[in-house]
């Protein structure tokens, strides 16, 4: 038994390998990272075209850098974690694949690890990045952003469960990308905005407001907020691990049932 | 569920919706054997084969390869069994060699023989050269190719292949059965079961033919006693010159000749006997006295029986 569950991840080690593979040699890698680029070069070289200059201040620095950290992870679940598993049936490679002595699970948890993996490992380039940038700039680096970067691996795991749900129902993995970028961007705060309006007494009070913690989007907010603010981590984690974990898991029933 | 048949399937049925893809079909596939799965469009030939190679579930009955039930362990139902289901794609994104180091990793075989049984594969594929190349330039036959290289890596027990030639031009057919050729002469311990639309590739490629319309099994046998069953074969006689009237009457008074008649410069004789009896008439031909070159029996032996079988059970 014990033999076979090794045998078993062995096989998910493989099917990751090649998965990330696959990202490291598409275009969507390079698309990823020009963008991480772009952000990082813009918030930091913009200021000082425009004649000014970033705060020296370790806090405000990071602020202004994690506010982005929510639409990268955004972005990456929607280019690799929505299509990892769609993919195969439109490209016909399920063929190869799944007529091969391997269980459906260890496939679903490679596929699963190699977008991980990348989603955090760009988040953990995009924090080294910040923490360097305030090293140089303010000769320092405030503790709230490992409480940030903590987060947004967090919201990693939340957004990733849902671009795996999508992926594992849709039929073309073009749908599924756009599927998961609108349900993260627009559906998620669309929803939580009308809850928080409907549920809060007096719109014009703002602390009155309906606390909608339990929305992903709405717990990804600490991302930032955890750097100026007092944060509970361990709600907003539970939260967004749980947006992770329940999608991840109907997405693996679901696939597991899918016939070719 | 023996060694005898490597391949066993028991009353299989797969429903979609109204559809009945499968009806209780029963078929044991003999060890060693290279067997033809044939049927028209919508038999049930591909679902059963999806079936076998855990791609569908079946709505109920069993199926198994090396004994073991491929619905409740697919993975040690398919070890040791090598697949080429439809016309797969292949990640675009890697070489042949890339793609054999791959299933080789899953299957769980050594670096050490992924590559040595890689090279020995594509040399048989005859694929070689582009081994290195990226899949994504490679034409349909190619592909084909590739796809059955990668089916026997780990030398399997057991192949499975939906209609192996199926959208390749001529060149590519004949390149993809030369290679099923080989396969058969030179594999001994290796039990193949191949759907296709092709008679002549089931009669070129098999030794036994399963012949299914309607998702149930009509025959099972050896391909020469599944022409016997229905009597009737079609033999084509060369001759030196012209064939005249003389020599088609005399070959009409022979056993078992049903009709004999000319065919362009041939004459065509509809045999109705068994392949001992047919060895006789052979032997009666050559006694004749005509200046026949050339005997030899037409496909459609085995289209007769097909039709007729095919015929019978709408």
């Amino acid at each position: 038994m014990k033999e076979g569950i090794a045998d078993d991840l062995r096989q998910s080690y493989v099917v990751m390998k090649n998965e990330m593979t696959k990202f490291f040699r598409g275009k969507r890698m390079l698309l990823f990272l020009a963008l991480i680029v772009t952000v990082l070069l813009l918030i930091t070289v913009l200021p000082y075209a425009l004649g000014s200059s970033l705060s020296k201040d370790p806090k405000e620095i990071i602020v202004t850098y994690v506010s982005f950290v929510s639409l990268i992870v955004l972005l990456a679940a929607t280019l690799f974690a929505s299509v990892t598993i769609v993919s195969e049936y439109e490209e016909r490679t399920a063929l190869i694949l799944f007529t091969r002595p391997i269980k459906k699970s260890s496939i679903f948890l490679g596929k699963f690890l190699a977008s991980l993996v990348i989603g955090v490992a760009f988040v953990g380039l995009y924090y080294l990045s910040v923490a360097l940038i305030s090293l140089i700039v303010a000769g320092g680096v405030d503790v709230g952003l490992a409480k940030s970067l903590l987060l947004a691996l967090m919201y990693v795991i939340g957004t990733f469960g849902v671009a795996m749900l999508i992926s594992s129902v849709m039929k073309k993995a073009s749908t599924s990308t756009i599927i998961v970028f609108v349900i993260l961007l627009m559906i998620l705060p669309i929803i939580s905005a009308i809850v928080i309006v409907s549920q809060t007494p007096d719109i014009t009070n703002l602390d009155s407001y309906y606390d909608a913690w339990w929305m992903l989007d709405q717990a990804a907010n600490a991302i930032t907020s955890v750097v100026s603010t007092t944060v509970d981590i361990a709600r907003e984690s539970l939260v967004m691990v749980t947006w992770g974990l329940v999608p991840t898991l109907i997405a693996f029933i679901l696939f597991k049932r899918r016939e070719f | 569920m023996t060694g005898e048949y490597p391949i066993e399937i028991t009353g299989l049925r797969k429903e979609y919706g109204q559809f009945v893809a499968v009806d209780n079909l029963d078929l044991s596939i003999k060890k060693n054997s290279f067997t033809g799965l044939l049927g028209p469009n919508g038999a049930g030939k591909s679902t059963t084969l999806k079936i076998l190679t855990s791609l569908i579930n079946a709505t109920s009955g069993s199926a198994y390869l090396n004994g073991v039930d491929i619905a409740k362990n697919p993975k040690g139902a398919l070890m040791g069994v090598g697949t080429v289901v439809e016309t797969p794609e292949f990640y675009l994104y890697l070489t042949p060699r890339e793609t054999f180091r791959y299933i080789g990793e899953i299957i769980g075989m050594s670096t050490e023989a992924i590559v040595s049984e890689t090279n020995e594969i594509l040399e048989k594929v005859k694929m070689t050269e582009w081994a290195d190349k990226k899949m994504g330039t490679f034409s349909k036959g190619m592909r084909q190719r590739i796809a059955l290289g990668q089916a026997l890596l780990n030398d399997p027990s057991v192949v499975i292949l939906d209609e192996p030639t199926s959208g390749l031009d001529p060149r590519g057919m004949a390149e993809v059965r030369d290679i099923l050729k080989n396969l058969r002469n030179e594999t001994k311990d290796l039990t193949v079961l191949m759907s296709s639309h092709m008679l002549h590739e089931v009669s070129d490629l098999c030794d036994r033919v399963a012949i299914v319309n309607h998702g149930k099994l009509l025959i099972h046998d050896d391909i020469g006693k599944v022409i016997d069953k229905s009597g009737v074969r079609t033999i084509f006689i060369k001759i030196l010159g012209e064939p005249d009237k003389e020599d088609i009457t005399k070959i009409s008074g022979l056993p078992n000749v049903a009709n004999a008649e000319r065919y362009g410069n041939d004459i065509e004789v509809r045999f109705n006997g068994d392949v001992a009896e047919q060895a006789d008439f052979f032997r009666a031909v050559d006694g004749l006295g005509i200046k026949a070159y050339s005997l030899s029996e037409g496909d459609n032996g085995l289209e007769t029986t097909y039709l007729d079988l095919i015929k019978e059970s709408r």
